[in-house]
């Protein structure tokens, strides 16, 4: 058994390697050829081959090989002619074919590339090879609307290969064996239409729109589906509008898009984190959505702060399809819980090479104009009054002679600047096509030192190698550097936002004295905050990601309806990561005599392999599709860190005797094995049926429960199609249902097994640096954990008005998780920390509501789009806890709970009854309970201090006394936006909001706290300084005896927003102008992104992200890079 | 055309071979970054590896690496808490000493969470031992220790927490969350037991490298043990064993400081201490612990915690040479200088820059490091002492007195007093004696995590921290984590 399979995969290899090769020749060919219709003469081409006693079939491919011909026949016999000897050094390729001719006893025929072979007839008197008199036809073919010439028309003789494609001004030239053929001409939302030759030379047509344009197809994952006959949750994004959001990832174009599908960005910094939950965050476990570029699937990964899908260049996407509903998704199994993204990169299109060059560049500065940090002299009062409250000395005599001080928010925070530039190419002949494309994308972002770069290329082909048989690949290579100063890494101490609140403005920026020439702080009096700027600009650091992605893939069409696609994938991801510092002093301040030197490598490796048999055809008014597949796919991932400390700069790298030399390294494996299949059937158009199931098995999992099966179920009825529908105002209506079964492995590798872990080591001998092994178990075992599992109904109904010039979609769903992958605590006195299980529920319903207008012809074209989504979400079970701690603020405790029967990640906080006035109203307070002398709230609580609620009436308050507060899970979020044209000048817009979310402004509490000694925000200015002065702002006091800190219901805010998040003017050159220069089209514009967000939120920006560690924990504003509006100018030209 | 539909055939076929007969093969990883449970507690290695992590919870949050001090002297009248910081340190170290006494206070938590992985970790062990093929010489000394860290644990739960749920065996999860409290006094038996086990076995002579559990310090601590149980005889006597044991002896006056500052470990006072050593440079991770406390050094700016009350330093008479070496006064004219090195020279110490100006104008000079870099965190590599030489005289006296004979004891508490240079005590009246033994060993003991216990047991806590806002019933123990109320139903509160 294992031999045979050995042989298998040798063979297999040999095959993907002959693959591979013809692969390349026909790519440089491909690329050696100018491109226009030109052709040469079988009579032209010298061929030198040696082949003795061969199948003809080999011998043609050899000459395909060898040439730019391509042969063609209709019967497949003729091929198996044997005995076929070819002896040939430098002959023409007409010599050749006589002599095979000859033998053979076949006839062939050239036609531009290709070359027909027919049994030749028995009275062979004449030529055997034959080169066809050159018929030429030629023509425009132009809209029937606007009377423009149509560019991308394909043109095919009908029954033949034979077949060109337009120019961009809509011209054609084409070759036809005989002139009594018939030409159809074809274009995506055109009608087709068949014109025969006659005998005319000049063939001018105009197309008519095809106004429904319901033929689109959409991509269903390993396959495609006409648009209409979808009957799960399917939404297409096209390229022209992912090309309006000048953005470096994809993922931001989708904001306010698409009903159901929310996206929130954790801050402005370059590259940072995007956030996708589609319908809502279902669980506490990773909620991504599954990405698949081409056919590979990416991880999006889970890290807030930075978006490993900032590597891909959306300049290539040609569309992005959105599967919403489980349903739909159930073909990707395992981790298509959180719903399915599939991208599809362009493709060369067969025609002249297409040149495009776009590019924009702009300027950035944040949205939002926020309270300034107070100035030295505001500062010096401030802690002189928090100090004196404390009975400590005032430390500032003279604050009136400190002046502004240093105001470190503006010594960080300037403009930024972005640009993007993108040149590609693509085209083809009718049977290789390619798209060639270059980027170069630069972010400096507005905090100084944050940055994303990105160079990418791309090179996409297709190839049909002989008839039934193409080759192709998508491959991408980019690098990615990208520093973001550690901005929207949510941690309070030391969140690089806050610092800037916090340094002190009266610490100088420069200072002769220190070792770095930067100032450090020298009051010891006054908490000691490094330097922002030495310490953003003292290190030198690098982190580079480098990047190859794509697959190669094989495609064999053997019969009519039948093909087979095997399809390789890859994606390897290095990143290497350097940091140094070298040694610094600064004030009170210093690295204590070390430089540090951090080198980071993390090394990914990602492969699959899938096969798919796709079957389709029709049997009367009965057309289906049969999808059968198999998918193997294993992740590796390395990765090795290492810090040197040494007591000299000297080192820049890590080299023999640091002080302190400390190297971890990691690794680890995943794979996923998965058979599926799907049927797809319609009776008429008009009954929809779609059946999908997979099996996938994983890894993570132990054997108990290694392999599970998703299976789903979809029907729709397009009403309209029937006969009894006349055609009024509605032109298109159908309702659909789905349900459907889908999974998620969201938890780490080997949880089935009880693994040591060895960290628990003890300094016997007391040396420095060194301690024995301990082992010892952390958690508890459960060999018998398995997939959450997502079950989902989905009810829709899509309707068209006025010839489809207003569309309608109006969507319900059920979404509810079961069997969620808790990490459950186990009882302390166990001495093990937790133990992973399924349980719980979760469930998430809501409605989707899209609609749009359009009139897209004539000299005024505008298109508008608007959507709404509700989400409800709530926790139905949690195995039996009554809550789960998501998220604890230091000081006080838990802040984010699950609880049953309330939204995911709800508030829990105390109430905030405004400040206590009066000393008076303190000591009342305090009596409150029979005993003026226990306190109500703290020992030194005064007045000017947070008065807060006794929730339980207990007489006192403390940590017992929280409520819920507050919920982040918005009500209902929307977009809305549209297209307008008049003539030669376009404006684009796109509006997204959300409405009904709570944020927690945790951010606040640090920024106005009265008891620290260091600077906060300038409201503080208006904080209680006697009865009646403020409800607010508690007083400062450097002791904070009353814990004014704690989080209260008064830090919750109303998150709702509506931001423009684009705005786009162009301006297409006249034609008349452009063709002296030879530019077929230019077109400029202006540009504004997140141009303003309108919100009573406070903080920095609504849009505040989510927790990376757990999805439930949602709307803590802690601390956050500003969002920035940028302006842009761009250009996109075509050659 | 056939060549096509076989080459389909082909891939088709392979595919399902490769899903059918390898799949279960194909989606099964071996685990490769560690041990797994089945092949554990094979051998020798094994098993001292195992023991290691027993000793691993010493330096654990929970334990003798801050809950110490925080529950043992944050609570009594040596510290008077008045920071106003925020987050996980100074919110709760301020309200162990204000006593707002709430379950979710991190060191009472972590006293909980950490003990009882102490203690899993001992029982599994003990369980595994008689199975395993070793040295049948070394798996007695094995079992002694672990043994021993179990008592350890127990009584640090106890300590906290009166009566805790109890085991001595590994139990399952279900078990688990069936248990109750235990009587103490049943719970007190079982560390005798232990103790008495521990002894028996384990050499006398430290171990080598130095920090295993020795017979004197099981001994020592079964001392301690009876002296909390009011056990008088058998508290003097175990006191009594170990000073017999003639392997101890106090350390000059002119070291006394170089116990607590790194320069002095594991000396001849040494009876059990905890082996901290610099080690994780990323010290925040908490990932390994055996780091003594940077997070109240004194020259982190934002972390001036632990402040010494003015009745800690004002206790001692003049000439005391422990004053100095317990507690420093930052504002203090002269400066509070020291003679560290026994040249005769009074000078700065610590060397580095002190922070502590805010609060009280003191900072706790017991615990930091001598001639290290205060600003590294690699610097706290001091150990700390778990059972020190000097107790046993305490424990001797305290006992002896109890039991009448209060010239025995006359005579352990001034060998206490003679290495303090200050004036022996004369006084033999039982009264007396008994206060002047108990201030003694508040000043002998001061910030190793003796004071809030020894007041309780004393029946002292209401009188002498009252008016620090301690009230009798409320805060005589901590509460348990609220997590363990949820998970096991027979669990009740203290106070109830």
């Amino acid at each position: 058994m294992k031999n045979y399979l050995l042989s298998l995969l040798i063979m297999t290899g040999k095959y993907a390697c002959y693959g591979l090769i013809i692969h390349m020749m026909t790519l440089s060919t491909l690329l050696a050829t100018d491109g226009v219709a030109q052709y040469r003469s079988v009579k032209e081409v010298p061929i030198t081959l040696h082949i003795e006693n061969a199948l003809l079939a080999d011998v043609l491919q050899q000459i395909e090989t060898k040439t730019s011909f391509t042969f063609t026949y209709e019967e497949s016999d003729l091929m198996r002619l044997s005995g076929i000897t070819v002896q040939a050094d430098d002959k023409t390729l007409d010599k050749v074919l006589l002599n095979i001719g000859k033998t053979a006893r076949v006839h062939f025929k050239q036609i531009n590339d290709n070359i027909h072979v027919k049994p030749a007839k028995l009275q062979a008197r004449q030529q055997v090879v034959e080169v066809a008199p050159p018929i030429q036809v030629s023509g425009k073919v132009s809209s029937s609307t606007d009377g423009e010439g149509l560019p991308g028309v394909n043109i095919l003789v009908k029954g033949s290969s034979v077949g060109t494609i337009t120019d961009v001004d809509g011209n054609y030239s084409l070759n036809v064996p005989d002139d009594n053929d018939i030409l159809v001409f074809s274009s995506i939302g055109f009608l087709t239409q068949e014109v025969p030759i006659n005998g005319q030379s000049t063939i001018n047509i105009s197309l008519e729109e095809d106004i429904s344009s319901l033929e689109e197809v959409v991509v269903v994952g390993y396959g495609t589906q006409k648009k209409s006959n979808v009957s799960g949750s399917i939404v297409s994004i096209g390229s022209e509008d992912i090309a309006k959001v000048q953005a470096p990832t994809f993922d931001a174009a989708l904001q306010g898009r698409v009903p159901g599908v929310y996206v929130t960005t954790n801050g402005g910094q370059p590259g940072g984190g995007v956030f996708v939950r589609i319908r809502g965050t279902g669980s506490i476990n990773n909620s991504n959505p599954l990405y698949v570029v081409d056919g590979v699937v990416v991880g999006a990964g889970n890290d807030e702060n930075s978006n490993p899908l900032a590597t891909i260049n959306p300049n290539d996407i040609e569309t992005i399809d959105i599967l919403k509903d489980a349903a739909s998704t159930a073909i990707y199994g395992a981790r298509a819980a959180n719903g399915v993204v599939l991208i599809t990169t362009k493709r060369g299109k067969s025609g002249k090479p297409s040149i495009t060059y776009n590019a924009y560049a702009g300027i950035q500065e944040p949205v939002s104009q926020l309270p300034p940090p107070m100035n030295a002299q505001q500062f010096a009062e401030n802690m002189n009054t928090a100090f004196a409250a404390a009975g400590e000395e005032e430390p500032f005599p003279n604050p009136a002679s400190l002046g502004e001080g240093v105001n470190y928010m503006d010594e960080i925070i300037s403009n930024g600047f972005i640009t993007d530039h993108q040149l590609a190419i693509s085209g083809g002949t009718e049977f290789n096509q390619y798209y060639v494309s270059l980027n170069y994308f630069d972010n400096q972002g507005i905090m100084l030192e944050t940055f994303q770069r990105r160079f990418s290329v791309r090179a996409n082909t297709d190839n049909q190698i002989t008839k039934g048989i193409k080759i192709g690949n998508s491959l991408m290579y980019s690098r990615g550097s990208r520093f973001d100063n550690n901005a929207g890494n949510r941690t309070f101490i030391h969140g690089t936002f806050t610092d800037l609140y916090q340094a002190l403005p009266t610490q100088p920026l420069f200072d002769e004295s220190t070792s770095t020439g930067y100032g450090g702080p020298t009051d010891t009096r006054l908490e000691r905050r490094r330097n922002v700027v030495s310490q953003t600009l003292l290190p030198t650091r690098d982190d580079v990601t480098d990047r190859i992605l794509g697959n190669v893939y094989l495609e064999i069409a053997p019969i009519k309806g039948l093909t087979f696609r095997t399809s390789f994938s890859t994606d390897i991801q290095n990143n290497n990561r350097y940091f140094y510092s070298p040694i610094w002093e600064e004030g009170l301040l210093n690295s204590g005599g070390l430089s540090t030197i951090n080198q980071d490598r993390f090394n990914s490796l990602f492969w699959s392999w899938e096969n798919t048999l796709t079957y389709a055809n029709s049997i009367g008014k009965n057309n289906f599709t049969i999808t059968a597949g198999t998918s193997a796919l294993e992740i590796e991932f390395q990765e090795l860190r290492s810090t040197a400390r040494y007591d000299t700069d000297v080192f820049t790298e890590i080299v023999m005797g640091a002080n302190e030399l400390v190297t971890t390294s990691n690794s680890e494996e995943e794979s996923l094995a998965s058979l599926f299949g799907r049927i797809t059937y319609d009776y008429d158009n008009k009954y929809l049926l779609t059946a999908a199931v997979r099996r996938d098995g994983s890894s993570k999992f132990g054997p108990n429960n290694k392999w599970g099966v998703f299976p789903s179920f979809t029907a729709g009825w397009r009403i309209s199609q029937e006969a009894f529908f006349g055609k009024g105002l509605i032109s298109d209506l159908k309702v659909r249902g789905g349900w459907g079964q889908v999974g998620s492995d969201a938890i780490g590798n080997f949880r089935y097994l009880a693994a040591l872990s060895t960290d628990f080591g003890y300094g016997f001998g007391n040396q420095n640096g060194q301690a024995s092994l301990g082992a010892a178990l952390l958690d508890l075992a459960n060999p018998d954990v398995k997939w959450e599992t997502v079950t989902e109904f989905n009810f829709g109904l899509d309707a068209g008005l006025l010839d489809d010039r207003l569309t309608f979609t109006a969507e319900y769903y059920n979404r509810s998780r079961t069997d969620m992958l808790l990490e459950l605590p186990l009882a302390g006195v166990s001495g093990l920390n937790e133990t992973v299980d399924n349980v719980g529920e979760v469930l998430n319903t809501g409605f989707e509501f899209g609609a749009g207008f359009r009139q897209i012809t004539g000299k005024f074209r505008y298109d508008f789009n608007a959507n709404l989504s509700t989400i409800n979400s709530k926790v139905v079970d949690l195995g039996g806890l009554d809550e789960i701690v998501a998220y604890t603020y230091s000081g006080s405790g838990a802040t984010v709970v699950i609880r049953p029967d309330q939204p995911l990640g709800i508030f829990l906080a105390r109430r905030t009854e405004g400040l206590f006035q009066t000393q008076e109203e303190v000591d009342a307070a305090n009596a409150i309970d029979g005993d003026p002398n226990s306190p109500y709230q703290n020992a030194g609580t005064g007045a000017g201090d947070f008065r807060w609620s006794d929730l339980n009436d207990d007489g006192r308050v403390d940590n017992d006394d929280k409520e819920v507060v507050g919920s982040p899970i918005p009500k209902f979020t929307y977009g809305f936006g549209g297209n307008l044209g008049y003539g030669n000048f376009d404006l684009n817009f796109q509006f997204f909001g959300v409405h009904g979310n709570d944020i927690f402004n945790i951010a606040r509490s640090q920024l106005e706290a009265s008891g620290r000694a260091y600077n906060k925000s300038s409201t503080v200015l208006d904080a209680w300084s006697g009865p009646g002065t403020s409800n607010t702002i508690p007083r400062p006091h450097l002791q904070d005896p009353n814990q004014n800190i704690i989080l209260g219901d008064h830090l919750i805010e109303d998150g709702s927003y509506l931001r423009l998040r684009t705005l786009q003017l162009g301006y297409n050159m006249p034609q008349s102008l452009l063709e002296p220069i030879g530019i077929s089209s230019a077109r400029f514009y202006v540009s504004g992104q997140n141009i303003f967000v309108l919100t009573k939120f406070t903080g920095i920006d609504p849009e505040v992200g989510f927790d990376e560690n757990n999805s439930a924990v949602a709307g803590i504003y802690q601390d956050l890079y500003p969002q920035v509006r940028t302006w842009s100018i761009g250009v996109n030209v075509g050659l | 055309m056939n060549k096509k539909i076989i080459a389909i055939i082909f891939f088709s076929g392979l595919s399902i071979l490769l899903f059918n007969s390898c799949g279960e093969e194909f989606v099964t990883k071996e685990f490769r970054n560690g041990v797994v449970d089945e092949n554990f507690y094979q051998n020798a290695t094994d098993a001292e590896q195992a023991l290691t992590a027993v000793y691993d919870i010493i330096g654990q949050k929970g334990m003798y690496r801050e809950a110490i001090m925080v529950l043992g002297d944050a609570t009594s009248d040596d510290i008077n808490e008045l920071t106003g910081d925020s987050g996980d340190y100074g919110t709760f170290f301020r309200a162990a000493s204000d006593y707002r006494w709430e379950p979710n206070n991190p060191f009472s938590s972590a006293r909980w969470y950490d003990g009882y992985k102490g203690i899993f970790r001992a029982n599994i062990l003990l369980e595994k031992l008689p199975d395993i093929e070793m040295d049948e010489g070394l798996k007695a000394r094995m079992a002694g220790e672990a043994k021993y860290l179990r008592a350890l644990y127990y009584f640090n739960l106890v300590l906290a927490f009166v009566d805790v749920p109890f085991t001595t065996t590994v139990l399952t999860r279900d078990e688990y969350s069936e248990l109750a409290r235990t009587d103490q006094s049943i719970i007190y038996a079982q560390m005798e037991q232990d103790l008495t086990d521990a002894a028996a076995v384990l050499p006398i002579e430290a171990s080598d490298p130095v920090g295993r559990a020795t017979k004197g310090a099981a001994t020592g601590l079964l001392s301690r043990i009876y002296l909390y149980q009011s056990k008088w005889q058998e508290a003097a006597n175990a006191a009594k064993s170990v000073m017999d044991q003639g392997s101890y002896s106090l350390v000059g006056s002119e070291d006394f400081i170089n116990l607590f500052n790194g320069s002095l470990e594991n000396s001849v006072e040494s009876v059990f201490e905890f082996q901290a050593v610099s080690e994780a440079p990323n010290f925040w991770a908490g990932s390994t612990e055996n780091l003594y406390s940077i997070h109240w050094s004194p020259v982190i700016g934002w972390a001036n915690w632990f402040s010494p009350s003015p009745g800690s330093y004002q206790q001692f008479e003049d000439g005391d040479i422990r004053r100095k070496a317990s507690v420093l006064l930052v504002d203090a004219d002269p400066p509070d200088f020291i003679d560290v090195d026994g040249d005769g020279v009074q000078e700065q110490f610590p060397s580095g820059n002190m922070n502590s100006s805010y609060f009280n104008g003191a900072n706790t000079r017991k615990w930091l490091p001598e001639g290290k870099n205060m600003t590294q965190p690699n610097s706290f590599d001091v150990n700390y002492t778990i059972l020190r030489y000097a107790e046993m005289y305490l424990n001797y006296a305290e006992a002896q007195n109890e039991l009448g004979n209060t010239a025995e004891a006359l005579t352990a508490v001034n060998m206490i007093r003679i290495r303090a240079q200050i004036p022996e005590f004369t006084s033999t009246n039982q009264g007396e004696l008994r206060d002047l033994i108990r201030e003694e060993r508040r000043r002998e003991l001061l910030f190793e995590g003796h004071r809030f216990f020894d007041l309780q047991r004393w029946g002292l806590a209401e009188e002498v921290l009252g008016p620090l806002g301690y009230v009798e019933g409320r805060h005589n123990y901590w509460p348990v984590p609220n997590a363990e109320l949820d998970l096991m139903p027979n669990l009740t509160q203290y106070p109830q």
